[in-house]
C-alpha cells in the first residue's frame, strides 16, 4: 500500500513539474512562430548565399553582384530597362570618333562614406587593381589599355579591342569604385605586383569603401550579411534604412520564412515551392530571366569511350526533349532556350525552338558508327541553381540518351571538385550561365569554339589544342566583331548564335522563370540582371 | 533415437530461450524481411525503381503508396531497392573491418614488441579523428560513390577492432593453455589462429552486430552530405537528401527513412540480445 | 596513475602532429589542385590568372615546402586564411565554436536528464511496460539517422504546426546579443534581455532535442543496468523496509552510485554529438563548426578543412582523456596501459 502511493508520489512531482514548465514558456507567448519581420525601415531578405569575398575586384559570385552592387557604385550604372547606360559616378561622357577612346565627367556631388570626394585617382586606382589583382572578373577589364586621371574630375579610359561593350562592362558590379586612400591605408595595391603585395582582402571582409546608398555593416559566412544605409550618400537616400541578408539554403525554408513574415524577400523559391505557398500576404511574380542552363560535351575529354564527334553531339542534342525537361525541372515554369545567346541580347532572337528529335538522332548515331549506343559519363555540379536541381535534370538526360542507346553515367561531385577535374575527365556536364550586363560579347567570349574563349579551352580537354573542334566561321565573325558598330554587330551576333547552335558543344537547356517572392507590403520591386533586386527604389508600407 | 534427438533440440532450445527475447525474433525478422527484400525485390516490385512511371510529386495513393519524387519515380520501389546498396555495403565494411581490425590486433597483442607498437600508433592517430570528419576527409579525397564511401569507413573502423582484439590477445595469451602450447612449440601462426583467436571473439561479435547498424547509418550520413551514392541509385541516404530538397513534399523521405530506422533498430535488437546472452556481467 | 596521465598527455602534441600531416596530404591527393577551389571556370585556363593567384595563395611553392610552412604557421598560431570565406580559419573557427558548443551542451543536458530519467524509470519499472517503452524510446532515437528525424521534426513544429522557429540561431531581424561568450543564450542573459534569451532557447529547441535524442539510448542503458545492479543492493533494501520515501531512496541512494558510469558513458558519447554536430548543423543551418566542416569539405577548402580537423581532435583527444581517467578513478580494478 505505501508502495502504491510512494509511486503515486513519484509519478506526481514528474506532471507538476512538466506542467509548470509547459505553463511558464506558454506565458511567455513561447510557442508562437508568427513575427512581423522588422520595422518599415529594415528589409529582411532570404538567400543562399555563396559569396567568395566581399573585396569587389576580387569577388565573383552571384551573390557577389548582389552585396557588391549595394555597397559599391560604378561609374554608369544599368537602366530599370536592363538595356540603357546610366551616368553614375561620371555625370556625363564622350566617344572619341574611332571608338577606342573614353572620357568621362565626373559628378562633383559624388563622395565616399567617409566623406571624401570621388576623384579621378579613385576610378585609376580602382581599375587598375581589378586589373593587376587578375581574379576572376578579369576578363571585363581586359580591353582597358590606360586610365588617365590628370584632372580630378575627369577621367580617360583608353581601350584596345572589343570597344562597343565597355560601357556595359565598366557598369559590373566588380568595377566598383574604391576610396583609393581608405583602400590603400589597409593594404591596397593597385601596380602590376598586386597579386602578392595586395594584403586588404581581409579589410574588405570587414569593410567598405564606396560611394553609395549602403555601407557594410556586419558580415558572418554560412550566417546573414548585413548593410546599412549611408547617412552621408550623395544621391537621393533610399528608403530602407537597413538591408538583412540571410543565408537560408534551402527553397523550402526560404519558403517558409517568407510565409510566417520573418524575411519580406524571398530570393531563390524554386516553381514547385511556390506551389505550396497558401499565404495571402506573399506576392509572386514570374518573370523570364536572363540565366539559362546548359548541359555541355566536351569532345577533348581523355575518357571518352567514343569519340564525340559532331555527328553524336548532335544526336545528343537532338535526343534531348526539351519541353519534358521544363516541367522535370521547372514545373514548367520556364522556357526554351535555342541559342546560347538568350532572346533579349542583340542576336539573340529569331531561331526556331529546339524539339526532340529521336529518329534523326538514331540515324545520325548510325552513320557515326554507334548503331547501338554507347557509354558517356556526365559529371556535374550537385547543387540546385534557382530551382533547379542538377541531379534532377541529369537523371532526365540518361532517361532521354537511354532512349538511343546511349548510357549515361552520372557522377554528382561539389563545383569545387567539378573545376579540379576539368583537366579532361569530364566528358559531359551541366552549368549554369547568368549574364553580367547587357551585351552579347560575353557570351562570343565565353562560349565560342574559337582557341582563347573560356569553353574552348574546357571543350578541347583544357588543351586549347584541338584543330578539328575549331569553329573558322566563328574565327572569321569574331575579327569583323572587332570593328563593327552597334547595328552590324547585332546581326554579326546573330550569325554566331547559329554557328554556336551547329558546335553542339553547349546544348541550353532551358530558360528558368524568375520568381519574385515577397511579402505584400513591399514596393518596388522589380528584376535587375545586375543586382537582381534594385534595393535603393525598394520601400516598405 | 528419435527421442533423444527431440531431447537434443529442446535442450539446444533452452540453451538459447535466454536469446531468443521478443526483441531479438523481432529483430531478426527484420534483418531477414530486407535480406529477402534485397535479394528477390527484382520479381516482386510495384515499379522500376529508375523509370518515371507517373506524374511527379503525387502524394501517397492507392496506386503508389509512398507517392512518387521529383522525377516521377515511384518512391516504394526506390526505398525496397535501398535495401540492395545499404545492406551489402554495411556487411561489406563492418566484415572488413573486423577482419583487417581483428588480425591486426591480435598480432599486435600477440607479437608484442616493435611491431605492437606500429600498429597501436597507427590506430591512435586514426582514433585522434573523430569518426565522421575522417570519413568526409577521406571520401572527399577518393570521390563520390559508395565504394569509395566503403573504404572511407572501413578506415575509421578497424582500430576500434584492432584495440578490442589486441586487449583480448593480451589477456588469453595469459592463460595455461596458450602457455602450454608455447612451451610444446607449436608454430606461431598455428598459436594465434588455433590457440589464440577463438577465444577472442565474443566481444568482438557483440560489437560488430551493433555496429552494422551504426555502418547503416554512416553509410547513409556520407550519401547524405553528398559524399556517398551516385544517382539514380535509391540509396536510403541519398534519397533523404532529395526529399530534403523538396520538404515540403514530405513523402519522398518517408520510406528511406523508416527503412534506416528498421534495419537500425533491427541490429540493434539483436546486438543487445547477443549481449545480454553472451556476456551477462552486463544484465540484470 | 600519475605517470599514465602525463605520458597521456605527452602524446596528445604528438598525436596531433600525425593527424596534421595526415589532413595535409591527404588534403592535397586529391586530384586536380586547390586553384579550383579559388578560381571560377572563366579563369582556370587563363595562365595569367593561374599564376597570379598560385602567388597571391603561396600555392607556387613545392608541397613539402608548403608543408613545411604550415607546420611553422600553426605553431605560431597561425591556421592559414580559407579558400573560401577569405577570412583567418581561426577567426571562423572561433566565430563558430560557440555555436556548436551551446548546442552541444543543450543536447548534452537534455540527452543526460533525459537518458537518466529513461533509465531510472526503466529500471524502477522494471521488465514491465514502462521498462519496455522507455528502453523502446531511447533505442529507436539512436537507430535513426539524426539528418531525417531532424527533417520530419522541423516539417511538423516549423512548417505544419508552426510552433518553432525554421532553421538558424536568431529569427532573421534580430540583432546578435554582444559579444562576450558567443554563446548567445549566455550573451542574452548578461546583457539582461530575457526575450532574446527565450527566442535563442526556442531556436535550440529542435536540433538539440534531436542530438538528445541520439544519445539517450546509450546513456538510459548504463543508467538502467547500475540502477538495477543498487536497487538489488542490501542497504537499499534496508532503507526501504525502514519505510524511507520512494523517492528520497532513489535521490539519496541509488543516484549518487550511478553517477559515476553515467558520467563515463557521457563522456563517451562525444563522438555522437560530432558526428550529430555535423549533421544537425546542415539541417538546421545552425552557423556552427559542424556545418563549417561540410561546406569546407564542399568547396576542397583545405586550410579550413585541416583546421576543424585539428580542433576537433584536440577536443575529441582531450575528452577522451578525461573520460579514460575518470573511469579508471571509479573502477581502480580497470588496469590503466
Amino acid at each position: 500500500m505505501t508502495k502504491l502511493s510512494n509511486r503515486i508520489g513519484l509519478q506526481r512531482h514528474i506532471s507538476i513539474f512538466v506542467t509548470l514548465l509547459v505553463l511558464m514558456l506558454l506565458a511567455g507567448g513561447f510557442f508562437s512562430n508568427r513575427v512581423d519581420a522588422a520595422g518599415k525601415d529594415t528589409l529582411v531578405v532570404a538567400r543562399a548565399m555563396d559569396i567568395n569575398s566581399l573585396d569587389p575586384h576580387i569577388a565573383f559570385c552571384d551573390t557577389c553582384k548582389v552585396v557588391i552592387g549595394m555597397m559599391y557604385e560604378t561609374i554608369v550604372k544599368l537602366g530599370p530597362d536592363n538595356k540603357t547606360i546610366l551616368p553614375q559616378i561620371a555625370k556625363s561622357w564622350d566617344v572619341s570618333k574611332d571608338g577606342m577612346s573614353y572620357t568621362f565627367y565626373l559628378d562633383e556631388r559624388a563622395v565616399f562614406a567617409d566623406g571624401s570626394p570621388v576623384e579621378s585617382k579613385d576610378v585609376k586606382f580602382s581599375i587598375e587593381r581589378w586589373q593587376n589583382l587578375k581574379q576572376d572578373s578579369n576578363m571585363y577589364v581586359k580591353s582597358i589599355s590606360k586610365v588617365d586621371a590628370s584632372d580630378p574630375r575627369k577621367v580617360v579610359i583608353t581601350v584596345s579591342s572589343w570597344p562597343s561593350e565597355l560601357l556595359g562592362q565598366l557598369a559590373v558590379p566588380y568595377a566598383g569604385i574604391v576610396n583609393s586612400d581608405l583602400a590603400m591605408a589597409n593594404g591596397a595595391v593597385s601596380s602590376a605586383d598586386a597579386p602578392e603585395k595586395d594584403k586588404a582582402e581581409a579589410w574588405f571582409m570587414k569593410n567598405s569603401a564606396g560611394s553609395s546608398p549602403f555601407v557594410l555593416e556586419s558580415y558572418r559566412p554560412d550566417e546573414e550579411i548585413r548593410l546599412k544605409q549611408n547617412p552621408r550618400y550623395w544621391g537621393k537616400k533610399p528608403a530602407i534604412k537597413r538591408v538583412i541578408i540571410k543565408h537560408v539554403p534551402q527553397s523550402v525554408s526560404q519558403a517558409q520564412m517568407l510565409e510566417s513574415g520573418q524575411v519580406d524577400v524571398a530570393m531563390q523559391i524554386d516553381a514547385d515551392t511556390a506551389k505550396t505557398i497558401r499565404s495571402r500576404d506573399v506576392v509572386i511574380k514570374s518573370q523570364p530571366s536572363y540565366y539559362f542552363n546548359y548541359v555541355a560535351l566536351v569532345p577533348g575529354a581523355t575518357n571518352l569511350k567514343v569519340p564525340l564527334t559532331p555527328k553524336v553531339r548532335e544526336a545528343i542534342a537532338l535526343a534531348i526533349d526539351h519541353e519534358g525537361m521544363l516541367d522535370v525541372t521547372l514545373g514548367g515554369a520556364g522556357r526554351v532556350q535555342p541559342s546560347v545567346i538568350p532572346v533579349e541580347f542583340p542576336g539573340g532572337s529569331g531561331f526556331p525552338t529546339p524539339r526532340q528529335d529521336l529518329a534523326k538522332a538514331r540515324k545520325l548515331l548510325a552513320e557515326a558508327g554507334h548503331p547501338n549506343g554507347f557509354e558517356i559519363l556526365a559529371v556535374y555540379p550537385d547543387l540546385t541553381s534557382y530551382g533547379v536541381n542538377y541531379s534532377v535534370v541529369m537523371q532526365k538526360v540518361q532517361q532521354d540518351l537511354a532512349k538511343i542507346g546511349i548510357k549515361v553515367i552520372l557522377e554528382p561531385v561539389t563545383m569545387a571538385v567539378l573545376r579540379a577535374r576539368t583537366g579532361g575527365t569530364v566528358p559531359m556536364t551541366i552549368l549554369m550561365w547568368a549574364a553580367d550586363y547587357m551585351g552579347s560579347a560575353q557570351y562570343v567570349q565565353y562560349f565560342a569554339m574559337v582557341p582563347g574563349t573560356t569553353w574552348f579551352y574546357l571543350a578541347s580537354g583544357t588543351t586549347n589544342d584541338m584543330p578539328s573542334l575549331v569553329n573558322h566561321r566563328e574565327a572569321e565573325l569574331m575579327e569583323k566583331l572587332q570593328k563593327a558598330g552597334a547595328k552590324e554587330a547585332e546581326k554579326l551576333y546573330h550569325e554566331f548564335a547559329k554557328e554556336m547552335i551547329k558546335d553542339y558543344v553547349i546544348i541550353p537547356i532551358g530558360n528558368p522563370d524568375l520568381l519574385l517572392t515577397y511579402r505584400k507590403n513591399v514596393q518596388g520591386m522589380r528584376y535587375d540582371i545586375i543586382t537582381e533586386i534594385p534595393f535603393d527604389e525598394i520601400s516598405k508600407r | 533415437m528419435i527421442l533423444t534427438r527431440i531431447l537434443q533440440f529442446r535442450s539446444f532450445l533452452k540453451r538459447y530461450d535466454h536469446l531468443l527475447t521478443l526483441p531479438v525474433i523481432i529483430g531478426i525478422l527484420i534483418i531477414f524481411f530486407w535480406a529477402i527484400t534485397a535479394i528477390s525485390v527484382d520479381y516482386w516490385q510495384p515499379y522500376d525503381p529508375l523509370a518515371m512511371v507517373s506524374r511527379r510529386l503525387q502524394p501517397p495513393s492507392a496506386k503508389h503508396l509512398l507517392g512518387t519524387d521529383a522525377l516521377g519515380r515511384d518512391v516504394l520501389s526506390r526505398t525496397l531497392h535501398g535495401a540492395r546498396h545499404s545492406m551489402p555495403i554495411a556487411m561489406s565494411v563492418v566484415i572488413s573491418a573486423v577482419t583487417i581490425g581483428s588480425l591486426l590486433g591480435a598480432v599486435a597483442g600477440f607479437s608484442g614488441k616493435w611491431l605492437d607498437g606500429l600498429i597501436m600508433r597507427l590506430v591512435d592517430v586514426t582514433l585522434a579523428f573523430p569518426p565522421i570528419l575522417l570519413a568526409m576527409a577521406v571520401a572527399a579525397a577518393l570521390g563520390p560513390g559508395l565504394r569509395n564511401a566503403g573504404i572511407a569507413m572501413v578506415i575509421v573502423w578497424w582500430p576500434i577492432y584492432a584495440r578490442l582484439m589486441r586487449a583480448q590477445a593480451l589477456e588469453v595469451r595469459e592463460r595455461d593453455h596458450v602457455e602450454a602450447a608455447i612451451a610444446s612449440g607449436v608454430s606461431r601462426t598455428r598459436l594465434l589462429f588455433v590457440h589464440i583467436l577463438p577465444l577472442c571473439w565474443t566481444p568482438v561479435l557483440i560489437n560488430a552486430t551493433m555496429d552494422f547498424g551504426q555502418a547503416v547509418l554512416l553509410s547513409a550520413s556520407l550519401s547524405f552530405i553528398g559524399l556517398g551514392a551516385k544517382p539514380p541509385t535509391p540509396e536510403w541516404g541519398s534519397m533523404i537528401s532529395e526529399g530534403a530538397t523538396f520538404f515540403y513534399y514530405w513523402w519522398i523521405a518517408l520510406g528511406p527513412g523508416l527503412s534506416i530506422l528498421m534495419v537500425v533498430l533491427g541490429f540493434n535488437f539483436i546486438g543487445d540480445g547477443l549481449r545480454d546472452f553472451l556476456d551477462p556481467r552486463t544484465t540484470d | 596513475m600519475l605517470r599514465y596521465i602525463v605520458r597521456r598527455l605527452i602524446a596528445i602534441p604528438l598525436l596531433i602532429f600525425g593527424v596534421v600531416t595526415v589532413c595535409f596530404f591527404l588534403a592535397h591527393s586529391i586530384k586536380g589542385d586547390p586553384l579550383s577551389s579559388l578560381l571560377s571556370f572563366r579563369q582556370l585556363g587563363n595562365p595569367e590568372v593561374v599564376a597570379a593567384t598560385k602567388k597571391r595563395w603561396g600555392l607556387d611553392k613545392s608541397l613539402p615546402e608548403q608543408w613545411f610552412i604550415y607546420i611553422r604557421n600553426l605553431l605560431s598560431g597561425d591556421f592559414g586564411t580559407s579558400f573560401r570565406t577569405r577570412r583567418p580559419v581561426l577567426e571562423d573557427i572561433s566565430d563558430r565554436l560557440p555555436a556548436t558548443l551551446e548546442l552541444a551542451i543543450a543536447s548534452l543536458v537534455i540527452g543526460s536528464l533525459a537518458g537518466i530519467s529513461l533509465g531510472m524509470l526503466a529500471a524502477y519499472y522494471r521488465n514491465r511496460r514502462i521498462d519496455d517503452g522507455a528502453r523502446l524510446f531511447a533505442l529507436v532515437g539512436s537507430s535513426m539517422p539524426v539528418f531525417w528525424s531532424g527533417l520530419i521534426l522541423l516539417f511538423i513544429f516549423s512548417v505544419k504546426l508552426q510552433i518553432l522557429p525554421g532553421p538558424g540561431r536568431l529569427d532573421p531581424v534580430t540583432d546578435i546579443p554582444p559579444y562576450v561568450t558567443g554563446m548567445f543564450t549566455i550573451d542574452a542573459l548578461i546583457a539582461g534581455e530575457i526575450n532574446k534569451f527565450l527566442e535563442v532557447l526556442k531556436h535550440m529547441i529542435l536540433p538539440a532535442f534531436v542530438m538528445a535524442w541520439s544519445m539517450m539510448g546509450i546513456i538510459s542503458r548504463v543508467v538502467r543496468a547500475s540502477m538495477l545492479d543498487v536497487l538489488n543492493q542490501e542497504y537499499i533494501l534496508t532503507a526501504r523496509s525502514k519505510g524511507a520515501r520512494e523517492l528520497r531512496v532513489i535521490i539519496n541512494h541509488a543516484l549518487r552510485n550511478v553517477m559515476i558510469p553515467t558520467l563515463t558513458i557521457i563522456g563517451f558519447s562525444f563522438a555522437y554529438l560530432i558526428t550529430g554536430a555535423v549533421l544537425v548543423e546542415t539541417i538546421f543551418s545552425w552557423p556552427g563548426v559542424g556545418y563549417y566542416a561540410v561546406s569546407s569539405t564542399r568547396a576542397l577548402d583545405f586550410p579550413a578543412i585541416i583546421g576543424v580537423t585539428i580542433i576537433g581532435a584536440t577536443a575529441f583527444l582531450v575528452t577522451n582523456l578525461v573520460t579514460d581517467i575518470s573511469y579508471a578513478f571509479a573502477n581502480p580494478k580497470i588496469r590503466l596501459g
